[in-house]
């Protein structure tokens, strides 16, 4: 049963006693913070995480076991670290591709889109007029306000 | 036409209009169809809406989320009904009583979407908070809202009262509702700083396990959710999923409040089906202009690639940019993309809770290159350390405040690569400017109690 | 003749593993207090400071257990067994005997709560661990108390020794904390400090 190493950054205090016992899979960075790998643990180190989790003096590190990696992550998006979600599991994040799981149909919907001044302009400028603003935008289809069934 | 046969969408006795077709939905709209700009009260919102259409039971509001595919617009998206769903389970298993938490702190600067909400649609926010405290069987209501900001004139937490008041007096609301008022901070609106606020302490954020749905709010299960996506539940409950669907796309249906700011930089509210053009949303723009989608932890996009794109997360993802709470500025040829950035940068780490030690020493680090890049004069390797510390702070914080700077910062000098070039040199191509042109508040926290 | 003479050797036994139990929990607290501050011990790794505090402390739990029981198993005075953890119960010299079951009762609740740490979680563990800052004086008071060579010559010397050590390590800690940066205000400092340009490492 494989392990995967997680620490709670808020009680680590960079004591560092973790990346000495475990080196193979937990390094400093130049503050002196611990990066997991996010890979799970192989058998033979298996021990060696125990003991560097039974080390940590502010019981940071954890050893999670069987953590799936849960289905509300996102992979990738930019943030640059490769398999940053078998490390962090389910934060509300969202799904790949939306709750259809599909790929968006061709025809997407445009219905009209009113402009509502924000409540400071108006405080503002009280005798303002709303504008409607449908024939300003030429991108907006003839039949500004028939929805479109996508 | 929404289908009402499949979902009985009012308990019997109950009364509920016929919904207008199209967008906007959330926000009031003249007799005419013009978008209304008069807060509405009680009256005027029950002759839109129809009555209060409590579902009778704990958990049956969940299964027309589910339908609707309606996901929360606080920025995460989260699929709702998943949400309540598991609060709704916690709630069984642990048997303590939910709390549920509308969430209208906003603490994003560039952001006006939910204030406007809250000042022109409470009752709408107020049933949806009812509706979701009755799915999950929730004893206690909490409507978390930040106080006026810069330029504001009136307490929206006053009016708010007034709005509960009235309906305490037609004796609507089944679940007590309490305000409480947001710190200023830019975490205060995260789900567990808002929690660890409600538990009377300051608004920083708590490692996660244990999760806010499991144990929140004094233990219990906690639901917290967007203000606007409160307001979406309660329209769900009246017209059913179909009608939900009607605007937006498939994987994304519904509308939403965007918040968009031009050239003018004055914010404006416009509610959207997911999925409209972006280009009718920003408006003209030139070939220099740069676009900020997603606010403060967003991605910069050049305004010409922007055009050609419609918002929903999965057009948005060929940019490597996301929906968010909806924020889209159009940024002025004449100003620098550096500067703007390198001020926010500095807000962003300024706002930092200072608890973990990625967070703590990367974010202002970074802040001082990005000054050194944007103010003339950078050392040669400068973007390569911020490179470098952005991915180093990246998903190792207790929460997503240092991956949403990363992304920001990352896409800033990716877009503008070439000014930063011109900045090595010792030029800059936008003009002098007294005031920066996105929006940063002054005040910084200084003491435990600005977080309080 | 016999009976006097292992009675002697049980006594002095009790004795010397009550010395040496003293110079552990000394040496425990001090590293404690290093742990705390994520001090190093010159030329150790890391994670010998705190392996050392608790291979330590476990050693002098077996040197207590030995004290303990060869004073209650000598026969020249009546100390039973269970006097030893229950405060005040002994015949003889009932003060001092009771103040160092107070100290070992205190000492045995720091221990059993940290084996079973991870169960426990931080907060609960935290809190009986700070207990160990009373138990030192109550066990140093039991040495000097209870045992008359203590109190004169080399082994006063030695107490004292000891005492001074902790005290200016208590000293040390307590100043070090209060000149930590305050939560709210550790990102000011390290901004103020990148201004200037002389950033420190670890700013937390």
């Amino acid at each position: 049963m494989a392990g995967t190493l997680r620490v709670n950054p808020i009680a680590c205090d960079a004591h560092g006693a973790c990346a000495e016992l475990l080196p193979e899979m937990i390094t400093l960075d130049e503050w002196g913070y611990p990066v997991l790998d996010p890979r799970p643990v192989p058998p033979a180190l298996d021990k060696h995480a125990r003991a560097a989790v039974s080390a940590c003096p502010t019981l940071a590190l954890r050893l999670m076991r069987e953590l799936p990696a849960a289905p509300g992550v996102a992979k990738g998006g930019g943030s640059g670290v490769p398999g940053r979600s078998a490390r962090w599991g389910s934060r509300g994040l969202p799904e790949p591709g939306g709750t259809g799981g599909s790929s968006p149909r061709a025809s997407t919907c445009v219905g009209d889109a009113h402009v509502h001044e924000s409540r400071s302009q108006l405080r503002a400028a009280e005798t303002h007029q709303t504008r409607s603003n449908c024939g300003e935008r030429s991108e907006l289809p003839e039949s500004c306000g028939q929805p479109v069934i996508g | 036409m929404p289908n009402e046969a499949t979902f009985p969408v009012a308990s019997p006795g109950s009364s509920v209009r016929s919904p207008a077709s199209g967008v906007p939905r959330l926000l009031p709209r003249t007799p005419d169809g013009k978008p209304g700009r008069v807060p509405q009260d009680l009256a005027a919102h029950e002759a839109t809406h129809g009555s209060l259409p409590y579902r009778g039971g704990a958990g049956r509001l969940i299964t027309e989320l589910q339908a609707a595919g309606l996901t929360g617009r606080g920025g995460a998206a989260f699929p709702a009904h998943r949400k309540l769903q598991a609060v709704f389970d916690a709630a069984r298993v642990t048997g303590r009583q939910p709390v549920v938490v509308a969430n209208g702190a906003e603490s994003e600067p560039a952001s006006d979407k939910d204030a406007t909400l809250l000042w022109l649609a409470p009752h709408l926010v107020l049933d949806g908070l009812q509706l979701a405290a009755e799915a999950v069987g929730a004893s206690r209501a909490v409507l978390y809202a930040r106080a006026a900001g810069q330029g504001r004139r009136q307490g929206p937490l006053d009016s708010l009262r007034e709005a509960l008041a009235r309906r305490r007096d037609a004796r609507l609301d089944r679940v007590p509702v309490q305000v409480v008022q947001a710190p200023p901070r830019f975490l205060a609106g995260q789900e567990t700083a808002l929690i660890s606020h409600l538990d009377g302490g300051p608004a920083i954020p708590a490692f996660i396990p244990p999760r806010p749905a499991e144990r929140g709010v004094g233990n219990a299960p906690t639901l917290v959710s967007n203000v606007e996506t409160l307001a979406h539940m309660a329209l769900v409950a009246r017209h059913g999923p179909d009608w939900f669907r009607a605007v937006g796309t498939r994987p994304e249906p519904g509308s939403m409040l965007c918040t968009v700011r031009r050239g003018d930089g004055a914010p404006r509210i416009i509610e959207v089906a997911i999925g409209t053009p972006l280009s009718a949303l920003l408006g003209p723009v030139g070939e220099r202009s740069t676009v900020l989608i997603g606010g403060y932890h967003g991605s910069w996009v050049p305004a010409s690639r922007a055009a050609t794109l419609t918002l929903d997360n999965a057009a948005l993802a060929r940019v490597n940019a996301r929906v968010g709470s909806g924020i889209v500025i159009t940024l002025p040829p004449d100003r620098c993309g550096l500067i703007e950035t390198a001020q926010v940068v500095r807000y962003l780490a300024l706002e930092s809770a200072g608890q973990c030690g990625p967070c703590l020493n990367g974010l202002p680090r970074i802040a001082a290159a990005m000054a050194q890049i944007a103010g003339g004069r950078p050392r040669r390797g400068v973007r390569a350390d911020v490179e470098r510390w952005a991915g180093l702070v990246t998903g190792r914080g207790a929460c997503h405040h240092p991956d949403g700077t990363a992304r920001f910062v990352r896409s800033a000098l990716a877009v503008f690569a070439a000014e930063a070039d011109l900045h090595e040199r010792g030029r800059c191509s936008g003009s002098r400017h007294a005031a920066a042109f996105l929006p940063v508040p002054p005040a910084a926290a200084r003491t435990e109690a600005d977080w309080r | 003749m016999n009976a006097a003479n292992s009675s002697t050797w049980m006594w002095y036994a009790s004795r010397a593993t009550g010395v040496v139990a003293l110079l552990l929990l000394t040496a425990v607290a001090l590293l404690g207090l290093m742990v705390s501050r994520q001090a190093r011990l010159a030329g150790l790794p890391r994670f010998a400071v705190t392996g050392l505090h608790r291979n330590l402390s476990l050693l002098a739990v077996a040197f207590l257990i030995l004290h303990v029981l060869t004073a209650v198993a000598d026969g020249y005075v009546t100390i039973p067994l269970d006097s030893a953890v229950i405060p005040f119960t002994s015949g003889y010299e009932r003060l001092w005997l009771g103040i160092g079951a107070v100290s070992l009762d205190l000492f045995l609740a720091v221990i059993i709560t940290s084996l079973l740490r991870s169960r426990l979680g931080r907060r609960a563990w935290y809190a009986v661990h700070v207990l160990s800052y009373a138990s030192w004086p109550v066990a140093f008071a039991h040495s000097l108390g209870s045992s008359a060579d203590m109190q004169s010559g080399w082994m006063l010397l030695l107490a004292v020794a000891c005492a001074a050590a902790l005290a200016a390590g208590v000293i040390w800690r307590v100043g070090a904390a209060a000149r930590d940066v305050p939560r709210a205000q550790r990102v000011h400092a390290l901004m103020a400090e990148l201004h200037a340009r002389k950033p420190r490492a670890g700013a937390k």
